[in-house]
């Protein structure tokens, strides 16, 4: 297997997904009071 | 782009594979009843499901309603021809919707909820004070037209997947096709499609993995399967074998995401915009594995069918099916022709109730009966009559126009995407931008995406949908500077952000 093929059938699509759990990290909003209330 | 594949699978009907298929069936029926009380309260709950959704089945549904059979039969068929270079294709999509989920979406399902907005022209509608009807009507135009060709192509597709799976007539297969689909939407509306988009993400998904898996174990492993094909085609493992153009192409699909009503319709319908976060991740998780498990499907079947004559009809777009059929026990095989049909029919719902809004919603309620309260049973009733309509009209320009169908499906992922996506975008994100900018960015959208696909040396040189993107973006920005924004401008645009202070 050569580099280029494992970069983009493993380490792109694993990239994407951590683009998106970033993405929505950075966004959260700390200012809402979490689901149990207690925020 | 994204809609043009139509099943043609050669495959012998086994019983157990019959009954698996018809299993799947019933049960998207049974959704469609089971949602049927729930969906006729109002049209809020016909069409946006009330925006109750949780944020699993948004996730799901954004993500399958955007994928037809183009996936499974289009891109599996894409590796198999030109091998790992075909990740590019679904890479922009991919990048665009995670963007879209966590920064667009929360902005749209916001202001959807302070203005109640129940479709997409609504939004624009409310966003720009269109108190004529001049840009709803535009709207409501450009959506019919591709929403009809696109619901005709899903059951043409539909239809041919029956006939070749299970020896129907392609007649009675397109027949079967809207019936399934009519039955449970008109029933259960936006609950019922979204529900039964979950399911039928949840088979796509477990096809798209267990298919790969047992071909390339069946392959002697995945190191194998790539010396082997090493050895075959070494453009088949270089991801970049492709020229940049084309390379620029495959991700520039990803520009069509933000302006198809379908899915944009979904994040509209969430309980809770702060966990569109939550479906960006999940929805990211499915469009990726369901992507590359097609991709590796296509490099797995071209070890088995090194020579594209091995194919029935020398037809890429039949190795999914084929591969399958080889590899997989019977009742197996059955689910794999229920997400094709699974990948049609999810997509085909979803176009199906943008299109009934327009005419009910955006038409019938607020151009001509505008001002007037209306009944909202009367409302769903005749939702559900424009549904059926719809599909009756789907079914006959399907049977009788099939070069018509296919002639709008060509410009539909991309027309779609060039005069809605910068438009919805400016308007989510420039206070400056202004009903004409909008009219002229979505007539412009349109336009160059006709004009660019018919001009041969155009085509050739770039996928039609960049530059008109890129030009209803331009026009928009331009024709805005020229005119003047809503008074209320800034009132409008501020429901759209969080309102942080509130919620401590």
């Amino acid at each position: 297997m050569t580099i280029p093929f494992i970069l983009a059938m493993f380490v792109l699509p694993v990239g994407i997904i951590s683009l998106a759990v970033v993405l929505a990290r950075i966004t959260r909003d700390d200012t809402r009071p979490n689901r149990r209330g207690d925020g | 782009m994204m809609q043009e594949s139509a099943s043609t699978v050669h495959v012998t009907a086994d019983p157990w594979a019959v009954t698996a298929f018809f299993a799947y069936l019933l049960v998207i029926i049974g959704i469609g009843f089971y949602a049927r009380r729930f969906s006729s309260a109002g049209v809020s709950e016909f069409f946006v499901g009330g925006r109750k959704m949780h944020r699993f089945v948004v996730a799901l549904s954004a993500v399958v309603s955007g994928r037809s059979a183009w996936l499974l039969l289009g891109v599996t068929g894409m590796a198999y021809a030109s091998g790992a270079s075909a990740v590019w294709a679904v890479t922009g999509y991919i990048t665009a919707e995670v963007f879209l989920f966590v920064f667009y979406a929360p902005r749209l399902r916001r202001f959807a909820e302070a203005y109640d907005c129940v479709t997409l022209p609504d939004f624009f509608a409310v966003r720009f004070g269109d108190r004529d009807g001049r840009l709803r009507a535009v709207l409501i135009m450009v959506i019919l037209i591709f929403m009809v060709g696109y619901v005709s192509s899903q059951f043409v597709g539909g239809g041919k997947a029956f006939a070749a799976s299970f020896g129907l007539n392609p007649t009675a297969g397109i027949l079967l096709t809207a019936l399934i689909v009519l039955a449970y939407t008109t029933l259960g509306g936006f609950l019922a499609v979204s529900l039964s988009d979950t399911l039928q993400a949840c088979i796509m998904i477990v096809a798209l993995v267990v298919v790969p898996v047992i071909a390339i174990a069946d392959g002697g492993g995945l190191a194998a399967v790539v010396a082997e094909l090493q050895t075959l085609d070494p453009t088949m493992i270089d991801p970049v074998a492709l020229s940049a153009g084309v390379i620029i192409g495959f991700l520039g699909i990803g520009l069509g995401s933000p302006g198809n009503p379908h899915i944009i319709v979904r994040y509209m319908s969430i309980a809770d915009p702060d966990q569109l976060r939550y479906s960006a991740v999940v929805g990211t998780i499915w469009n990726v594995v369901m992507a590359w498990g097609a991709v590796f499907i296509g490099l797995a079947g071209r070890v088995y069918f090194p020579d594209v004559a091995l194919l029935p009809d020398a037809d890429t777009e039949q190795l999914y099916p084929l591969l399958a059929s080889q590899h997989l026990s019977p009742v197996f095989f059955g689910v794999v022709v229920a997400s094709i049909f699974a990948a049609i029919i999810s997509t085909a719902d979803s176009q199906l109730l943008v299109a009934a809004s327009s005419v009910v919603r955006d038409f019938y309620e607020k151009i001509l009966h505008r001002g007037e309260t209306i009944p909202q049973r009367r409302l769903v009733l005749y939702s559900r009559i424009v549904v059926g309509l719809l599909v009756v009209v789907s079914v006959v320009v399907g049977m009788l126009a099939e070069e018509l169908v296919f002639w709008l499906v060509l410009f539909a992922w991309a027309g779609l995407g060039a005069a809605i996506g910068p438009t919805s975008i400016l308007a989510l994100y420039w206070r400056r931008t202004t009903r004409a900018g909008v009219i002229a960015g979505l007539v412009t959208g349109t336009a160059v995406t006709i004009i660019w696909e018919k001009t041969p040396f155009l085509s050739q040189l770039l996928y039609e949908l960049i530059p008109a993107f890129f030009a209803g973006l331009a026009v928009t920005v331009l024709v805005s500077y020229l005119t003047q924004p809503p008074e209320d401008v800034d009132r409008v645009f501020d429901s759209m952000v969080a309102q942080r202070s509130e919620t401590m």
